[in-house]
């Protein structure tokens, strides 16, 4: 699963909340993605923001299974929390799955054949979604519901 | 368009351009944008080699799963030269164009088929800063911007 998005739109909650319910963790902030399409584990700590400041929470701490080798990607989700959101996922085209992670992607103007190259083989080798969020308890078990699902369409 | 043309052209120069399978991802070297032709306007865009004239391309719609209207490709090249992918000279529409609900109601398209009608959805491409912070982003994913 990846999960292209702005700071503060709830990612790094959500992937606690995701390897608590026994996803295995590659990274928070950024992916590394190689010229197969394959992410790559790049396992920093959780930043996760809260009224108090930020807090620095270690996957191994949350019981995560850290990724050892490179995986293809089967779900990109784009996904924001939204107080009054409500988990209700609608599909990606490839092109629009493509621009999401463009828009996220580091690399874009230094390097654009091979962004638009390997976000454009990434989108369409996975299957993606977008829908805002609601409370990550509620929703996590729904986005990884979700994910499953788009894993086994394509 | 110049006298040995008699329709629209794509534009190539500084552009990078990633195809697939229905629909085509383009670089703008030069605005550092990133859009994205839905499968009718990147089906226009194919046709527009300055011989092809637009009720050409309408006859040629059907290929694309669309009936063989004008007003469609009129819209997917005002997409196409608001995005700045048409070299030459502006485009000469000589009808004003339908909007996109009238054009869908002519032509009895169904609200699950207006996704063919032509659309582009475009981005800024980060810069490197932006891209880790998010701070230039919508604060919603993209939606398709329709030429007016």
């Amino acid at each position: 699963m990846l999960f292209p998005g702005r700071t503060r739109s709830g990612k790094s909650t959500l992937i606690r909340a995701l390897i608590r319910a026994g996803a295995v963790y590659f990274s928070d902030e950024f992916a590394r993605i190689d010229a197969h399409g394959l992410v790559h584990p790049f396992p920093r700590p959780l930043s996760l923001r809260s009224p108090e400041g930020t807090v620095v929470v270690r996957p191994e701490e949350e019981g995560a299974g850290i990724a050892s080798k490179p995986c293809p990607i089967g779900a990109v989700i784009v996904t924001q929390f939204r107080a009054d959101g409500i988990w209700r996922p609608s599909r990606l085209s490839p092109g629009e799955a493509a621009l999401a992670l463009l828009r996220n992607t580091v690399a874009i103007r230094s390097e654009p054949a091979k962004a638009i190259r390997r976000m454009s083989m990434l989108a369409s080798q996975a299957g993606a979604m977008r829908s805002f969020r609601g409370d990550v308890e509620t929703d996590a078990p729904a986005v990884l519901r979700t994910a499953a699902d788009l894993v086994h369409s394509i | 368009m110049n006298n040995s043309t008699i329709g629209p052209i794509a534009r190539k120069a500084d552009l990078t351009i990633e195809h697939l399978p229905s629909e085509v991802v383009v670089y703008d070297h030069k605005r550092h944008r990133v859009h994205c032709l839905n499968q009718s306007t990147a089906f226009i865009w194919g046709c527009c080699d300055g011989q092809t004239t637009i009720e050409r391309m309408a006859d040629r719609l059907p290929e694309g799963g669309l009936p063989p209207d004008p007003d469609i490709v009129r819209r997917g090249l005002k997409a196409l030269e608001r995005a700045h992918l048409l070299a030459g000279e502006p485009l000469q529409l000589e009808a004003p164009l339908p909007s996109r609900r009238k054009l869908m109601r002519k032509l009895g398209v169904a609200a699950g088929s207006a996704a063919l009608l032509p659309a582009i959805v475009s981005i800024v491409a980060p810069t490197p800063a932006m891209a880790q912070s998010g701070d230039s982003h919508p604060t919603h994913p993209p939606h398709p911007i329709h030429p007016r």
